[in-house]
């Protein structure tokens, strides 16, 4: 009787299943852990009650207000702003990144909300290194304990050395030739935010997974961001899955074609 | 409200389509049984019926199918968990207690781990059987299931009793050492059978036609078992994974639009 079992070889199967395996079940682990602290900031802040500034509440809330800085804080261009973030690209030779960031700077000390009548500091904002700037430009997965969306940018202008109003910082980082790009929002904007009421001011909340966030004019787009995250963390997953099944697939199609040929062959009845 | 991502459906629509796809491979991969079935059917009738059932029931019910590449071993073993018993004998006349073996998986392995040893003259039969095993080849491949019943032990013969569908086997000699039994047999209760020191015995009433299969049958069994379960294993993990998409889509949704999960 002929045996053809040396046409068959299970070890590719059972390799490929084993590797298949592997490859899903890592990259659901992977978007687990990475999405994990994005989705609890979603959750946290989505789910946080809204509080008035006239009737504060302890723990995290959200309030709506109007934010103000210093009176006589100006943008780079030179307009009354309440906050601003700027940023220095250089442009390069590379066509695919024709920009370059080269410095980044904030002015967001000094805020107070206001509601009403009732006006309270924003403390801890800026208080540590950990202020994360959130824009529609970059990575929508950073994470950090201080966030503030700006949203769009406000302008963008090649930078003038001269220009008095743009911070000395930005100046000083400037290349041949630099963009300036700012995220700046007008005195008495419209602003949601997260954080905790305490001592007649709004600060940073001693625990959570983020303990002060400031969106203007809503967190909506802040939570879109976080949102957006999550959605990038498992969709890699769902291509991961059909790169693998595809992959898979086609080996064992190969595999099944070929038992089927040494089926025939064996006696021409398949 | 956060608008629908119409990505995540297309997702989970490739994801649904590959899953099918794989699913009706796999159950396509059967057909050149069925086949050789029907040509079966014109040659040796009694054998036939066999085939196409494991086919079937290895698909249709997800019954485990064993293969021992080294003894060309198929064991298809659908109800045997709750029905599985053991008796060993200190001595031909001291039966110990039975023993009821709750796990399938190890089931499996014993039925299979005595193909493996037996290597010759195995039998295909359904139905309740006696099967005299060698206990020191046995206790070498399941130690851990040996030691988990009492008195049996290297010296002893044992006996194992059990209830299958069906249990394809090959003999890798092509037929029987003693000659009784030859490939498309259709066996009978009391038949017993003996070659390389093993005796077998048929008892009680098959509940399936008891038919000894030909080398080249189980060929076609154990060939398109492997891919026929990699394609359904692909379909459940494409199936699975559209079915996570969706989940992950509709509770960030939740999320976004203020429900509580």
């Amino acid at each position: 009787m002929q045996s053809n079992r040396s046409t068959w070889t299970p070890g590719i199967v059972t390799g490929l299943l084993a590797m298949f395996t592997l490859a899903v079940a890592g990259a659901f682990a992977l978007a687990n852990v990475a999405s994990a602290d994005n989705e609890r900031v979603l959750r946290a802040v989505r789910f946080a009650p809204h509080a008035s500034l006239t009737s504060p509440r302890s723990g995290p809330a959200i309030y709506a207000a109007q934010l103000f800085g210093p009176d006589e804080r100006r943008n780079g261009f030179g307009h009354p702003a309440s906050a601003f973030w700027w940023v220095v690209h250089e442009h390069t030779r590379d066509s695919k990144h024709p920009w370059r960031r080269v410095c980044e700077g904030d002015t967001v000390g000094q805020l107070s909300a206001r509601e009403g009548t009732a006006s309270v500091p924003i403390v801890g904002l800026n208080e540590s290194n950990d202020l994360l700037l959130v824009a529609d430009a970059g990575d929508p997965s950073r994470i950090a304990e201080r966030m503030i969306e700006f949203g769009l940018a406000s302008a963008e202008r090649t930078l003038s050395v001269a220009n008095p109003s743009i911070p000395e910082q930005a100046r000083a980082c400037a290349g041949t030739s630099p963009r300036y790009s700012e995220y700046s929002r007008e005195q008495g904007a419209r602003v949601e935010v997260y954080g905790c009421f305490s001592n007649g001011a709004l600060r940073a909340c001693p625990t959570g997974p983020v303990r002060i966030a400031l969106g203007a004019p809503t967190l909506a787009t802040f939570l879109d961001r976080r949102r957006e995250a999550v959605t990038d963390d498992y969709r890699f997953v769902a291509g991961v899955v059909i790169a693998a099944l595809l992959m898979a697939g086609a080996v064992a199609f190969r595999d099944h074609a070929n038992a089927l040929r040494v089926l025939r062959q064996s006696g021409g009845r398949g | 409200m956060t608008p629908v991502g119409a990505t995540d459906f297309v997702l989970a629509t490739l994801l649904s389509l590959v899953g099918l796809a794989a699913f009706v491979l796999g159950r396509l991969g059967m057909r050149p049984a069925l086949r050789v079935r029907r040509e079966r059917t014109r040659t040796v009738a009694e054998v036939a019926p066999g085939i196409a059932e494991v086919a079937g029931t290895f698909h249709a019910k997800g019954a485990g199918i064993k293969n021992y590449e080294g003894a060309a071993c198929i064991a298809v073993l659908t109800r045997i968990s709750r029905q599985y018993t053991l008796r060993g004998k200190k001595h031909s006349s001291q039966p110990f207690e039975r023993m009821r073996v709750a796990e399938q998986v190890e089931l499996h392995d014993a039925v299979g781990g005595v193909c493996d040893v037996s290597l010759v003259n195995c039998v295909l039969f359904g139905g309740t059987g006696t099967w005299w095993i060698d206990p020191v080849s046995f206790e070498k491949e399941f130690p851990e299931f040996v030691s988990s019943v009492p008195g049996m032990r290297k010296s002893m013969a044992s006996e194992v009793q059990f209830q299958v569908d069906q249990v394809f086997v090959q003999d890798q000699t092509e037929g029987w050492v003693s000659g009784r039994a030859v490939p498309g047999d259709t066996l009978t209760p009391g038949d017993g059978y003996r070659g390389s020191g093993r005796r077998w015995k048929i008892e009680g009433e098959p509940a399936k036609p008891i038919i000894v299969a030909t080398q080249e049958q189980n060929e076609v069994l154990w060939r398109l078992r492997r891919p026929s379960r990699l394609f359904t294993w692909l379909a459940v993990i494409a199936l699975g994974s559209a079915g996570w998409v969706l989940w992950r889509h509709y509770t960030l949704d939740a999320i976004v639009r203020g429900v509580a999960s």
